[in-house]
């Protein structure tokens, strides 16, 4: 992957950063400077980031390019941000992947600290959950049931108070 | 985070194309899964000395595998490299009907999702739920399994949830403890307090006001009658019919208790304080109760009409208004009228007590302010335009409400 060069080459210098498993990648550096854990592992050509491999990293990377132009987030409106479960088109587009890669994308954003995809990816998995019920809950992430229909009776009776409206 | 679950493996060339040619060598488009070089190099551990079932001179094996051939096969596959299992997987997926992909499919699906929460490190876990802002998903969530459970019983979520649905802690209801010393966890140092507990209470009684709550007890009086005043208060539930009853129910159950009957005319005002109940109404009467007992104690005559309002300051004293435009102060311990306060033009259509002044509101568009004691009109309050419809007071200001305008201070 060169993502590099895609945008305002002229101004803007690449840096290389290397998967666990070896693949290297050429990035816009400023992608690198927005994002401190990134820059810090660009020191030189043996840099490489452990614990994320090359396929995650690679989508990690495309993801920072598609927001490069993006306002910086404001620490202090957290609250805000998470009233706000809207997920923009292309984010929603690029995190329907399989979940075994959303996993990695969530662990790989808090790792590298880009927090404003580990929400994307956090916000993705909750919408996942919303309106279903607790059997489609255990479906859609291949949950094993634990409960005997006596207690999911039980915990239905106890759960009322925030089913009826 | 687990290292190479997806790895990409930089394929170096001459493996790629040693990869090929065993391949296309070993693979004859009918029989995928017939291999030369990697299955005979295979250690097996039964005594198998023939590792494939004889192929027929058409080059095709005879159906059915046994288990024999199932171990074979799947370690034969084992020993491959991803690439070769990749080609291989590739192969005998082209060859499968669609009846045979959607088992593929419905096998495989299950096994390609995660279950984030139990996963995932819990701090990451539980930033996940702080995205969620409705209780039904989350209370949901909570009986999906043991770990899902223990997770949602988690204090963080519910204190999260409780802050953004403005649902704050009281100091009546959550005492303020001293900041341990030891790092407990939030429940643990309040054994008592819940936030989880506190914002279902809270979101209950918010549901309620918003959607009209739920009906828990239904009476419908055998005799048509409409339903003119109202007072819940301690043991009971009063309410006052324009059928000229008084129906009286159990505050705690909603259970009927009793009917008074006296009035002559439909009931229009009551109140009630602890036993003793006054009521008004068509009749022009103003009559005492005692709740207890059913027991008319007296009946207050004076007004020349309806009595629309009516108010007591206590056990004692008690403040009609008619709609001949007269409020009458009575002791109702004694059954006397002790002031008539004439001054309002038109119907008196509501007041308030505070200590011993009273506010009354009329059709004429006043409110007047009223001493109970002396019976002196101390005020006479106008700007409105229109009728005085309710009316609120707290010893200090005066709230009225009226058609067409929302209030005046």
């Amino acid at each position: 992957m060169d993502n590099g060069t895609s945008n305002s080459a002229s101004e803007n210098e690449t840096i290389t950063l290397k998967s666990c498993d070896g693949i290297e990648f050429h990035i816009d550096a400023r992608i690198a400077n927005r994002y401190t854990l990134l820059n810090n592992w660009n020191g030189g050509e043996s840099a490489c980031i452990p614990n994320v491999n090359g396929k995650v990293l690679e989508k990690v990377l495309e993801w920072c390019e598609h927001h490069i132009n993006d306002p910086q987030l404001n620490c202090g409106d957290d609250d805000s941000r998470r009233r706000n479960t809207i997920i923009e088109e292309w984010d929603e587009n690029f995190l329907s992947c399989d979940q075994d890669m959303l996993f990695e994308i969530i662990l790989a954003a808090n790792y590298l600290e880009i927090k404003p995809l580990l929400d994307l990816g956090c916000k993705t998995v909750a919408n996942m959950m919303k309106s279903k019920s607790p059997e489609e809950i255990r479906s859609a992430f291949n949950i094993d049931n634990d409960y005997t229909p006596e207690e999911e009776e039980q915990f239905r009776k106890e759960n009322e108070w925030a089913e009826d409206y | 985070m687990p290292k190479g679950k997806i790895s990409l493996q930089a394929p170096n060339d001459c493996q790629e194309k040693q990869t090929l040619s065993i391949t296309q060598r070993s693979l004859p488009p009918e029989v995928p899964w017939v291999s030369t070089t990697n299955f005979h190099s295979l250690p097996t551990p039964a005594p198998s000395p023939q590792l494939f079932p004889p192929i027929s001179a058409e080059g095709y094996p005879p159906p059915p595998p046994d288990e024999e051939f199932c171990r074979t096969v799947r370690m034969g596959f084992q020993n491959m490299d991803n690439l070769q299992r990749q080609k291989l997987l590739a192969e005998l997926l082209n060859s499968c009907n669609t009846e045979q992909l959607v088992f593929v499919s419905n096998f495989i699906s299950p096994r390609l999702k995660r279950d984030f929460l139990k996963d995932l490190p819990i701090e990451l876990s539980l930033h996940i739920l702080s995205f969620i802002n409705d209780p039904k998903t989350l209370s949901r969530a909570s009986s999906v399994s043991k770990f899902w459970r223990s997770l949602l019983n988690d204090e963080f979520t519910w204190k999260n949830l409780c802050v953004r649905h403005h649902f704050r802690r009281r100091s009546s209801i959550a005492p303020v403890l001293p900041p341990s010393p030891t790092f407990e966890s939030p429940a643990s140092k309040c054994s008592k307090f819940s936030y989880k507990d506190h914002f279902r209470r809270r979101y209950i009684v918010e549901s309620n006001w918003k959607h009209g709550g739920r009906t828990l007890v239904t009476h419908i009086s055998p005799d048509s009658g409409v339903v003119t005043s109202l007072q819940m208060c301690q043991n009971y539930i009063v309410v006052g019919m324009d059928n000229k009853k008084i129906h009286i129910f159990d505050v705690s159950d909603g259970n009927y208790i009793k009917t008074l009957t006296g009035h002559e005319g439909g009931v229009w005002a009551l109140q009630y304080i602890d036993e003793v109940l006054v009521s008004g109404g068509c009749d022009r009467e103003v009559r005492v109760w005692d709740i207890i007992t059913a027991e008319c104690k007296y009946v207050l005559h004076g007004h020349t009409s309806t009595v629309r309002s009516l108010k007591m300051k206590d056990k004692t004293i008690a403040v009609s208004g008619s709609r001949d435009a007269t409020l009458r102060v009575w002791n109702i311990e004694e059954g006397r009228l002790l002031h008539l306060l004439a001054g309002h033009q038109a119907s008196v259509r509501c007041m308030e007590i505070y200590g011993d002044v009273v506010v009354s509101g009329s059709y004429d568009c006043t409110a007047r302010v009223w001493n109970i004691v002396t019976g002196e009109c101390l005020h006479i309050l106008q700007g409105h335009y229109s009728q005085i419809y309710s009316i609120a007071f707290d010893g200090d200001k005066i709230v009225t409400g009226y058609l067409y305008y929302y209030y005046e201070l």
